[in-house]
Formats: C-alpha cells, structure tokens, sequence
C-alpha cells in the first residue's frame, strides 16, 4: 500500500510532522510561546522562518506546536468514529432485524451538515479539546456506519460466511474473524478521510471562536488572530494556513491513494472506478 | 436534445454571469461621479456607524458602561454637562447659584426644553429624575449620602440643600456616564430602581430613540423639537445641532470586518479598531482616523474570595506583570498607549497626580514566586474573564495569562459576549480577575473600580479609601485635592484592588464624507454633516 | 410515480423524529440545568423556578420532549433569550440571504464542475486525468475561511472588483445583489467543485465502458458523437444527485462564509447565538437546516426518480 510513492510521500510527511511537533519543544531554539513584544509581526527572516506575530512570538514554532492539537483531535476522532462506526456498522448489517432501527438513527444524525452538528454540541459542552473531539466523533461517526454497513451487505453472503454460519460458528466469532478482515479497507480508507475533515472542522471551530480555548495555540486560533493583519502582515495567516491544507491533503491523498489500492475495480489495469453512488456516503457529510 | 438544452443553458447563465461583471463596473463609475457633484453642504442623510459591542440597556444612569454611554449620550441631557474642556456648563439648567455656605445649589431650568413625548421639563421632572438617580447610580448613592433635601421652587426652579459642604455635587450630576439625566417624571417613577425599557427611553437630545433590534442595530432619529443651545462649548453641551436624519448604531464585532465595510462604503464610522491598524488606515484613501482617550485598561482581582482576597496573592500577581510588555504586545503603536499609573489623565490638569504610584511598574518575578510561596495559593485555578467584543481586553489577558503561569499561577481565560460578560461580572464566583478598561473619569466618585463592596470593583472594601473619598468631598483647594490624590494613589499601590495596565487611546474611523467631526472622548454624532 | 412519491414522504417521518430528537438533546442532555444554561450560572433561584415551570422543566424528559415537539407542529420553536422575539421570527427574517448564497453558489459550482468533468472524460487517457484527480483533492483540503480570507485580499482589497462585506436584498436590485454575492459564492464553490466534478466524472467514465457505448464504438460511431450521445447524457441524471450532495457541504459552509462576509443569515445567526448562549436559537437553526437538508434530498430523489424511472422499483 505504501510502496507507491503517492502514498509513500504523505505518509511521511505526516509523520515527520507528528515528530516534529512532539518532540518541539527539544529542537525549537525559542520556545514558541515566548512572548517578546520587541519583536512584533516581523517579517520572515534567517531567524524567524516563518515571521512573528503580534506579540512576538516564532510563528514557525507557533505552526509546529499547533500541529499537536490539530493531530490529536484528527487522530482521536478517526479513531473513535472508526470504532463506533465499525460496531454500528457490523451490527446493522449483519442483523436484519437491528438493521432499519440503526440505520434510521443514522439517517437521522446524517441530516446535519456535521459542521453544525459539531457547533451546536460544542456550544452546549463548552469549548475544550475533549468536547471538540465529543462533537466532532458524534458528527462524523455516522458516516462511518453507513460504509461498514454496506461494505457488511456485500460480503455477508459470501460462501465460506454462510459455511461458518452452518456449522454453528457463534455470531460474534463470524463477525470479528470472518467479516471483519473483509470489510477492514473502506474502514481505513473512511477513517483517514474522518482524520481530513476533522481536522478541518476543528480549524473551523477554533476560527469562529467556539473552538479550543483561545490561549493554546491551534491552527484555528492562529488564522483567526491573524485576521486582521491579513494586509499588514500575510505572513501570520499564510504559514498556519498552509499547513493546515497540506496536513489535509497529504491525508486525502492518503486515503484516496488507499482506496484504490484496496479497491478490486481499480486492480486491473482500467482506471474505472467504483459506482458513483457510493462515493456520496463516503464524501457527503 | 437534452444535452443541447444543457449547453445553451450554460451559454445563457456565463453571458449573464459576464454581463453581471460588466454592469458592476458601470455602476461603481456612477457612485464615483455622483460623489464629485455633490459638494456643496448636505443636511439630512443617514449615518451608519458599526459598533463593536452591544449595550445591555440605554439607561445612561444606571449604567456606566461605554456601549451604553456613547448611544445614550444622543437620547439623553443633563441638568449641567461637560465642555470640551471638561469643566461644567449648564446644559438643561439656564443657569445655577450655589449659597454662600456652599450647601444650597439653586438651578434655573431654561424654558421650554422639550421632551422626546413633547412635553415639556419642569421642576417636578428635575426632581423625580434626581430621586432616581440617586437609586440607580453609583455616583449618584455617593452623592446622595450629602443630599439634606431637594425641593421645587416653581415650575422651573429647583433648589438643593446638602447636608454638609460637599464639592463633588456638580461633577457628579454633570458625569458623562451615570450622571444625573433628566426623564420625564412619570417614568423616573414607573421605573424607579429597574433600568429602563425601551419605551421609556425619553430624554432631551437631539436624536431620540426609535428602533431597537437585538443583535443587530439601534436606531436613532433626529429629534424636531429639539430645544437648542447656541453656544459652542463642545463636549456634552453648548450648540447640539441635530444635521443628519437618522443614525444606525450597527452591532458589528470584528474588526476586519469594520474596516472592509468602511472602504466599501456600508458604514460611515466604526468604532473601535485594533490600533496596530493605524498605519495601515492613514494609508487608505477616503479613510481617516479618528482618535481620543480612552481611561485606562486594567485587571481588577475579585477581593471576595481565595485566592485574590489575599493580599499577597495581589502582591505576587502585581510583581509578575511586566505592564509594558503587555501594552507594547496589545497596542502595538505606541501613540496609543501611555505608560502611567496615575488615576486620571495628565490632560485633566485638575485631578491629575502621579506622586506615589509606585508598584505600578514593580515587575519582579522572583519576588511574586516568593510571595506566591508564602501565600495560601495552591495552584487552583484563575479565572480571567474579558469581553470578546474587545480585541485589547482580549490581548491583555492572553499575555497577562502567559506572565502569570510563568511564576506559577494556573490560569484559565473565559470571553463572553460584552452583554453576557456584564452579567457575569456580578457573581464572585464567576470570575477571579476581570479585565476591563475603565473610559475617562472626572472624579474620584466616578472611579466604578474603586466603589466600595460592588461587582464593579471586585467587592472593594477599604476603610482607608471611604475615609479619602469623604476627605475628598470637603476639600476646596487644589492643593488639598492634589494632596489626597497623591493619598489615593498610594492606598491604591499598597491595596491592589485594581491593577492599571495602560492609559488607552481609542483607534475608530470614519469615511472622509464625514465632516466637521468632533472626537473629543467618544463618539458625538451631532453637529455633524455627511457628503 | 404517486406511490414512490407517498413511500419517500412516509420515509422522512423518522428521519425527522430522530433529528427532533438530537436537536432536544443539545440542550437538554448536556450537563446542569437548562434553566441555569438559559439564564446564567449567576440566577436567582425564583427566576430558575419559574423558567423551569414556564419551559416545563419539572416535568419528566419525555413529556417535555413531546410539549416541545407540539409546539414546533404548530410553527412555534420558542423565544429568543437575547432579543425576546420568536425563533421562528428570526429564522424566517435570516433566510433570504442564506438561500441567495445556496442559491448562486450552487450554480457556480454546476457551472464549473460539469464542463470541467466532461473535459476530463474525454481527455481520459492524457496526464489531465491523474492532475485533475490531485486538483480535486486539493479543493477539499482548504479551509473556506482561510480561502475567503485569501480572496478577499486579493478581490476585495488589492484588486478591489468585489464588496468585501454585506448583502443586498434582491429586491434592492439583481445586480448589486449578485454582486455581492459573488465572492462569497466563489469561496464556497471552489471547495465544491473538486469534489463534484469528481463524481461526475466517475459516473460518466462507467458508462464510457458500457455495453451500449461499446456497440456504438463497434458500429464506427466517432468517440466525441458516442461521448456526446451515450455518454454526457446518461450523467445528467446523477447530477441531480450531485446537487443534494453539493447542498450538504455548502449549508456547512455557509455559517463560515456568512460569518466572514458579515452576510445577515441563518449561518451568522447561529454563531451569534452561540456567543450569546442563546440556546432556543442555536436549537430552531440546527431543527430548521436539518429539515432543509431532508427536504432537499427529498426532492432531489423524487426528480431523480422521475429522469430515471428504473429507481421506483428498486
């Protein structure tokens, strides 16, 4: 999966960046909360690679301790989604009769563009990490369920399933041994895509001042107090900024890359890819 | 045949999407050449100013705060006001005498000034209005503690009787925020301590109040029977010429989106703009800026309760503020700040005394980790609230929260919208340090930072500052009050109710079709015209 | 028709129940009381008391849920906290500008995604298709406020052809309207599009290789005829699909985008009224988009369902 080098390149970035920003306070000669007011909204320099912003502080520093939040709350909400979305999934569709009950919830829960969902919760919980990453798992596990879900409907009746089945295998062996490894990539593929958004959502919330408290610096944070030095300094808003669209992209790519090593259709040579329709419970959220 | 229905379609929606472009540019030519030909001076029009934060109420006695004061001070006159120069003028009054023993101040109320009802003020309204205030506002109470009694005259005369020499009555009635407005009697009653609703909101001003939508705007329009002055003693009295038809306070927080909408013409004035912007709108044609000071910013630490109710938490918190960092990071140009401790500024020449204000530049982080140690703090948690309608307030506590943790203090930030924060403000357990900036005060009684056992002071209470503030009523000279003040100053370095962080000039600007603006301490939108 | 029509309709029904039902929860599930969320932590007990009883608090959840369900029936979402006035008053005050940005944002996307997919189609088998594909992915991977912020630099301050700020109501003139809603509607289209002309390429690449298009190539039908006719055809039908999803990230768009360009709809009402804790609000926005976006779909499946009639009777 990683051996093409589309998938390989960011793969590493990401984890470069996860280092990076882990391991930041050893390697960055200032500590990016240092606050100098001498040293107000420079311009990049040799010293300060990415300028400084409106109380002194290395936005480079800045840009890299941010990635921390950024990739917690992606990482966490994947990760919870993934598990929610994975059960939900295997249950209704495994159980017909579990089935239309989950997948009404779902539908249900489906009818908010997440990003609302994600601030009206966030606005009842309070801004902090942890009821960023409540919203946003709530927003998006959904999702999640649908594919797993469908991807269930397809490998249920498959022969050596429905064997299993027969010689009175019990229900929770058949759906962790047997369908589960078969259902496992769209589960990685909607996982990394969930990674993407939420990390998206959480720059979102923070820049609409609902996010993270205002004081740690996130991404968000960042382009909002960057706002309105948008003219007399870009540098505060482009750096964050292009951060965030390559974390982002490097995960989309990654995931797109995932799908179709994974994907049957796109194995043989043609390039034609899967039923349009099931792009949509995978991209509309 | 679909397919060619579709590609005509989009035929149709490019032209048009094309066409649209083109008439844009056509129509930015005509505004263009319709500004040239109008330059001779209009009257009329209407003014659209974007507000930063919403005010809670309009009832200018009760409320100190700026929001309210700057929208208020159109609606509503009192009996005496400030000049330009800050010394009292009468404004409703034609005139006041004050006995030889300084206890009786006799005031002659000008004919026919006219309420936003059209009725007319008499001596009954100056009288129920003055009960009032001494209910509602704060440096009303204070004032009234010296009232003997207040009686009417005749119908146009009201004569007060204090109880011992007290100076400070006319600053009081005359304060530009909570100061003594004159309303209509029957409604001075109806809502005796409770703020007033939307419909009594019926003063004496030029403008009167006319719409209220929350959220959005407050709508002011010109009031035609407005009584007015001639003299031109600028501030809030003298000639008050209602030019403009209507003015549309708009509710709007941030600030680029302020600044846009000004260079593009949806509003005339904005207030409140983050003033490391000043160079940037000099640069910017049809723009200009408009300053003026604004009090100080500070950090008032709620005294009630642990930890701030110790003094030596309120020493260590002092010693671990390097104010000039803070007011360098948060201002940024430093034409908008000044670095003094004093209580009033050096333009009131009157009140104006820096002698002992020494802590108020005591940085010393290792003494605040000292005293922190000695102290009953154990690392709970601060709360610093502020309002997010203010970028500056919102700056001070973020560096102020990066000081204090650096000597050991948790620190928590909570911003609230300028309404909700307000509310919060009046429960200790809400918040352990506001911060705040208080505009300019003409007197010590004026100082809501400093008025004993209040939200507003953080539940201050001193015996030594009561004992000055009586002190201060009976003083006469300007010897004796400047030695009080240098008094004040030194209880306020050793108490620590408040920490001042800067004296703040405000950045606001206005679209160059304004004219003949007058800055002065806040913004006054009478005897101004728009092109 | 009629009877797929009735079968969608009934099928909305617990859809709604189940949406009603997480929109009561924001308030109600989340930690304290209610009533100390609508009025402040700071409240006196008499005003709590008789909030509870005016809302109906000391009732059991379910029998609230259901109050509160019968009021919505009879169009009455609550009152506002902040300004006093109804919810439904304010929601229906906001809606213009928010359907004025769907509404050209949605064209714009349209307009720019289809040319750009059938481009793609026919130019299959050239490096564009694997540089369209990364070009796609980058529209998604851009946050829309940093993009708005970016574009209003560059559209609204350094070449100043577009108002950075503001809405015009369409009865105040088509062309300042539109103008003003532009730059917005570029923002949200740009993230759009990527994703939209991907999924109508996709549909369209899998009838490239059907059997009829097959025959047609076999039959010496030139490739931009086959293209033209078997092939652009069949994909407007999932398009009307594509618009549903396109609705789904544009009204998650929109509350940014409103926010930045100070447009006065639903979006920037509830982010106001999230800085302002006014909880009915916040609740009549989200149960009022979510009833939008199930009645978009709705119709969206219905004409779906008409262009293509195999769907009925699925």
């Amino acid at each position: 999966m990683l051996r093409k080098k589309r998938n390989l390149i960011p793969f590493l970035f990401l984890i470069l960046l996860f280092l990076a920003t882990i391991t930041a306070s050893w390697w960055l000669p200032v500590s990016p909360s240092f606050m100098d007011s001498s040293l107000r909204l420079m311009a990049p320099s040799s010293e300060h690679w990415f300028g400084t912003d409106h109380f002194g502080r290395d936005i480079f520093g800045q840009t890299i301790i941010a990635a921390r939040v950024s990739l917690l709350v992606g990482f966490t909400v994947a990760l919870l989604s993934t598990i929610l979305g994975t059960v939900t999934g295997l249950i209704a569709g495994y159980y017909k009769k579990l089935d239309s009950i989950i997948m009404r919830i779902i539908d249900g829960m489906l009818a908010f563009p997440s990003l609302l969902l994600a601030l009206a919760l966030v606005a009842a919980l309070g801004g902090s990490i942890t009821n960023i990453i409540i919203a946003l798992t709530f927003s998006f596990w959904p999702v999640m369920t649908r594919v797993v879900r469908s991807s269930v409907l397809q490998v249920k009746n498959i022969q050596y399933v429905e064997a299993a089945k027969t010689s009175g295998v019990k229900d929770p062996v058949i759906l962790s041994r047997y369908i589960l490894p078969n259902v496992l990539s769209p589960i990685i593929v909607q996982g990394t895509f969930i990674f993407a958004k939420s990390i998206l959502a959480e720059a979102a919330l923070s820049f609409l001042g609902v996010g993270v408290e205002p004081s740690i610096p996130t991404w968000g944070n960042m382009l909002q107090e960057a706002q309105i030095y948008m003219t007399m300094a870009p540098w505060f808003s482009i750096f964050p900024g292009i951060f965030i669209v390559i974390t982002v992209l490097a995960l989309n790519i990654l995931g797109d890359g995932l799908r179709d090593a994974f994907d049957p259709y796109a194995k043989g040579k043609k390039k034609a890819k899967r039923r349009p329709f099931k792009r949509k419970e995978q991209i509309a959220s | 045949m679909r397919i060619k229905h579709t590609l005509q379609l989009f035929t149709i929606l490019i032209l048009s999407l094309v066409l649209v472009a083109c008439g844009n540019e056509s129509t930015s030519d005509e505004t263009g050449e319709g500004n040239g030909e109008r330059k001779e001076e209009q009257t009329g029009g209407t003014l659209d100013v974007a507000y930063a934060s919403e005010p809670d109420t309009l009832d200018i006695m009760g409320n100190a705060s700026s929001p309210t004061r700057d929208i208020a001070w159109h609606i509503f006159e009192t009996l005496v006001a400030l000049d330009k120069d800050f010394a009292v003028k009468p404004m409703i009054a034609e005139d006041y005498s004050i006995s030889d023993d300084q206890k009786v101040y006799t005031v002659n109320i000008r004919e026919d000034v006219k309420f936003h009802d059209g009725s007319t003020v008499t001596a009954e309204d100056v009288l129920a209005s003055l009960e009032r205030w001494r209910l509602v506002s704060s440096v009303g109470k204070t004032a009234s503690e010296n009232i003997e009694e207040a009686i009417v005259v005749d119908d146009l005369t009201v004569e007060i009787t204090l109880n011992q020499v007290y100076n400070g009555f006319l600053d009081d009635i005359a304060a530009p925020k909570t100061g003594l407005a004159i309303i209509p009697k029957e409604i001075a009653e109806e809502a005796g301590e409770k703020p007033l609703t939307p419909d009594q909101l019926i003063g004496t001003g030029p403008y009167q109040f006319e719409n209220w939508e929350r959220g959005k705007e407050i709508v002011l329009t010109k009031f035609d029977e407005y009584s007015q002055r001639e003299e031109d003693w600028g501030g809030l009295t003298g000639k008050k010429e209602a030019i403009l038809d209507q003015i549309n306070f708009l509710i709007v927080k941030d600030p680029q989106v302020k600044l846009n909408g000004l260079k593009t013409d949806l509003y005339d004035y904005a207030q409140n703009i983050p003033t490391d912007l000043y160079e940037a709108i000099e640069a910017t044609p049809n723009t200009n800026p408009v300053t003026y000071i604004n009090g100080y910013s500070m950090l008032i630490p709620d005294k009630s309760e642990p930890p701030f109710d110790d003094l030596k938490v309120r020493q260590a918190l002092n010693y671990a503020l390097d104010k000039e960092e803070i007011a360098q990071s948060t201002y940024g140009n430093e034409e908008f700040y000044e670095m003094d401790g004093a209580l009033f500024d050096p333009t009131q020449t009157e009140l104006y005394s820096a002698e002992a204000t020494d802590s108020y530049l005591a940085t010393d982080k290792e003494k605040a980790k000292e005293l922190l140690a000695e102290s009953d703090y154990n690392g709970e948690s601060v709360t610093i609230m502020y309002s997010n309608n203010n970028e500056a307030y919102k700056r001070i506590s973020q560096v102020v929260q990066q000081q204090l943790e650096e000597v050991g203090f948790v620190v928590e930030l909570e911003p609230y919208e300028w309404a909700t924060y307000l509310e919060k403000w009046q429960d200790a357990r809400n918040w352990d340090i506001v911060t705040i900036g208080y505009s300019t005060r003409f007197s010590p009684n004026e100082l809501g930072f400093l008025v004993q056992d209040t939200g507003s002071s953080g539940w201050y209470n001193s015996e030594r500052w009561s004992e000055l503030m009586k002190k201060w009523g009976v003083a006469t000279t300007s010897e004796e009050r400047q030695e009080i003040l240098t008094e004040m100053n030194q209880t306020v370095s050793e108490e620590l109710p408040f920490l001042k962080v800067a004296n703040e000039t405000t950045l606001d600007i206005m679209s160059d079709e304004i004219q003949e603006y007058d800055a002065w301490i806040g913004p006054r939108f009478w005897n101004t015209r728009k092109n | 028709m009629l009877h797929y029509t009735m079968r969608r309709i009934l099928a909305m029904i617990p859809v709604l129940f189940i949406v009603s039902v997480i929109v009561f929860m924001i308030v109600h599930l989340t930690p304290g009381n209610p009533a100390f969320l609508i009025l402040g932590e700071d409240s006196s007990p008499e005003a709590v008391e008789q909030l509870e009883q005016q809302l109906g608090l000391d009732q059991p959840k379910v029998i609230q849920y259901f109050d509160w369900l019968k009021n919505i029936f009879i169009g009455d979402l609550g009152q506002s906290i902040y300004s006093e006035e109804s919810v439904t008053q304010i929601i229906s005050e906001r809606i213009g500008p928010t359907f004025s940005l769907m509404i050209i944002s949605i064209l714009l996307t349209l307009i720019i995604a289809i040319p750009i997919a059938i481009f793609i189609v026919w130019k299959r088998n050239t490096f564009l298709d694997p540089l369209f594909l990364s070009g796609s992915l980058l529209g998604t991977s851009i946050p829309e406020f940093w993009l708005a912020l970016l574009l209003v630099l560059g559209f609204g301050v350094s070449i100043p052809i577009f108002p950075v700020a503001g809405y015009i109501p369409l009865t105040d003139g088509f062309l300042s309207w539109i103008h003003h809603l532009l730059l917005p509607s570029i923002v949200l289209a740009a993230v759009e599009v990527g994703l939209i002309a991907r999924m109508l390429r996709d549909s369209m690449l899998e009838s490239v290789n059907q059997d009829y298009t097959k025959t047609a190539r076999g039959k010496g039908v030139k490739e931009r005829k086959v293209l033209m006719k078997h092939v652009f055809s069949n994909a407007l039908i999932p398009t009307t699909t594509v618009v549903g999803v396109t609705i789904a990230g544009l009204l998650g768009g929109t509350v940014i985008i409103e926010t930045i360009f100070t447009i006065p709809g639903i979006g920037q009402l509830l982010i106001d009224s999230i800085h302002r804790r006014d909880y009915p609000v916040i609740q009549g926005v989200i149960l009022f988009i979510a009833f939008i976006y199930v009645l978009i779909n709705l119709l969206v499946d219905l004409l779906y369902a008409f262009l293509d009639p195999r769907i009925r009777y699925d």
